[in-house]
């Protein structure tokens, strides 16, 4: 009778221990177990799925053709996609710079237009865009670094081909526009001259030779019929020795990197 | 069903699914073969049945690399279950024999490897169904021979 009455648990304890063993495994701890078990049926699998591979081999050419088909789709839209993804990150890059121009503060009266840097050659900038700039525009770029946060210059529109339009930068000898320097402690406005560029380097002349400069003050347009005032162009480098003891030459240095350019702003509205 | 032959079944199937057949094919059709066949003078399931259920589930985990112990759990979960039937219903039904083990094998698809297979389904239920409706033999009830 006791023994009937235990029997009859059985069915219980297997369950109990189907559940034990799934505790330990769910836990890491018969991982030795499936160690072996796989090892054992490695080879095994290995024989039999090579078997079904030669047996079904010479059925395979009657699917190729869907095979082709198919995998010929599947190129042409991983090339899309990828177009895509390329577009998607560039909207991103340009959501992000044009994010830093509203945070500058530039004058709210300009307006902007967005290009991409191609390449620099010589002393010139080509960009590409969607908006068609006209001859004379400036181009300009966020600067945000120690002391200074606002617009700063790249170049001029010299030409444009299309969404192709060419920048000259100031170090271009063709270049010239009034500026003025700022001190870079005090920020007073000190000296001002014609900023000219000769060829790899950017020179302001005509500064009287009274107006005291030191090296670091910062180079800001004085604007004119196209450029807007208070860009930064530049730090001054080195004072050149006069000639005459009534003007004195300034030689300076961009304050952008215009080799590592993505992304530049046209100045296309504004007071 | 004999506990060798069961064995036997079971690894063989069990090194199959995988490589060549669907990883869920005929576990729900050796459940029902052991549920049928092992079936006492009271027309309860035995726990031969119950040992039987928890050694081939185990051998198919074992093999296909899963979870040990999970097939043995769900499968006497139905054993228990199908337990309260008796052997008369088994004994008439082939349509509803069928539908158990597409049920059991759906189970056990699902729970162990996310998916299902329907092909292998419907097949196994055509398999149940003509080995209830032929091969079995219509008098047998499960009782064992003295």
């Amino acid at each position: 009778m006791r023994r009937a009455r235990g029997l009859k648990y059985l069915p219980v304890l297997y369950f109990l221990a189907s559940a034990f063993i799934f505790l330990l495994d769910s836990r890491g701890d018969l991982g030795l177990v499936h160690s072996f078990a796989q090892r054992a049926t490695l080879p095994f699998d290995s024989w039999v799925f090579g078997a079904k591979r030669s047996l079904f081999l010479p059925f395979s050419s009657l699917f190729k053709i869907d095979l082709e088909i198919r995998v010929r789709e599947l190129e042409e839209r991983n090339s899309l996609l990828l177009g895509e993804i390329g577009r998607l990150k560039s909207v991103e890059e340009e959501n992000v710079y044009l994010r830093k121009l509203l945070n500058v503060g530039l004058p709210s009266s300009w307006s902007f237009a967005l290009a991409s840097v191609i390449s620099k050659v010589d002393d010139n900038l080509f960009l590409v865009g969607d908006f068609s700039p006209s001859l004379g525009t400036p181009v300009l770029v966020v600067g945000e670094e120690e002391g200074f946060k606002g617009g700063v210059f790249v170049g001029r529109v010299s030409r444009v081909l299309g969404r192709k339009v060419e920048v000259v930068l100031p170090t271009n000898e063709a270049f010239h526009m009034p500026v003025y320097v700022r001190d870079k402690t005090l920020g007073l406005r000190t000296a001002s001259g014609l900023a000219i560029g000769r060829g790899g380097k950017l020179v302001v002349d005509q500064i009287l030779a009274s107006e005291g400069l030191n090296a670091g003050d910062l180079v800001f347009t004085s604007g004119d019929e196209e450029i807007g005032e208070d860009l930064l162009v530049g730090y001054v480098q080195e004072i050149l020795p006069t000639k005459d003891g009534t003007w004195q030459q300034v030689e300076v240095k961009l304050a952008v990197n215009v080799e590592a350019l993505d992304v530049v702003f046209f100045l296309v509205g504004g007071d | 069903m004999q506990i060798r032959t069961l064995f036997l079944l079971s690894v063989i199937f069990a090194f199959l699914q995988g490589p060549v057949l669907p990883a869920v094919f005929v576990e729900g059709f050796l459940l029902i073969l052991v549920v049928l066949g092992e079936y006492d003078e009271k027309g309860l399931l035995s726990n031969k049945a119950f040992l039987q259920v928890f050694g081939f589930s185990f051998v198919f985990d074992l093999i296909q690399g899963q979870s040990l112990g999970l097939t043995s759990l769900l499968f006497l979960a139905i054993s228990f279950g199908l337990a309260v039937f008796k052997r008369n219903l088994f004994a008439r039904k082939e349509v509803f024999l069928a539908v158990i083990v597409v049920c059991i094998s759906f189970i056990r698809a699902k729970v162990v490897f996310g998916s299902f297979y329907p092909l292998s389904l419907l097949f196994i239920f055509f398999v149940t169904f003509f080995y209830a409706r032929f091969v079995r033999r219509p008098d047998y009830t499960g009782l064992r021979i003295q």
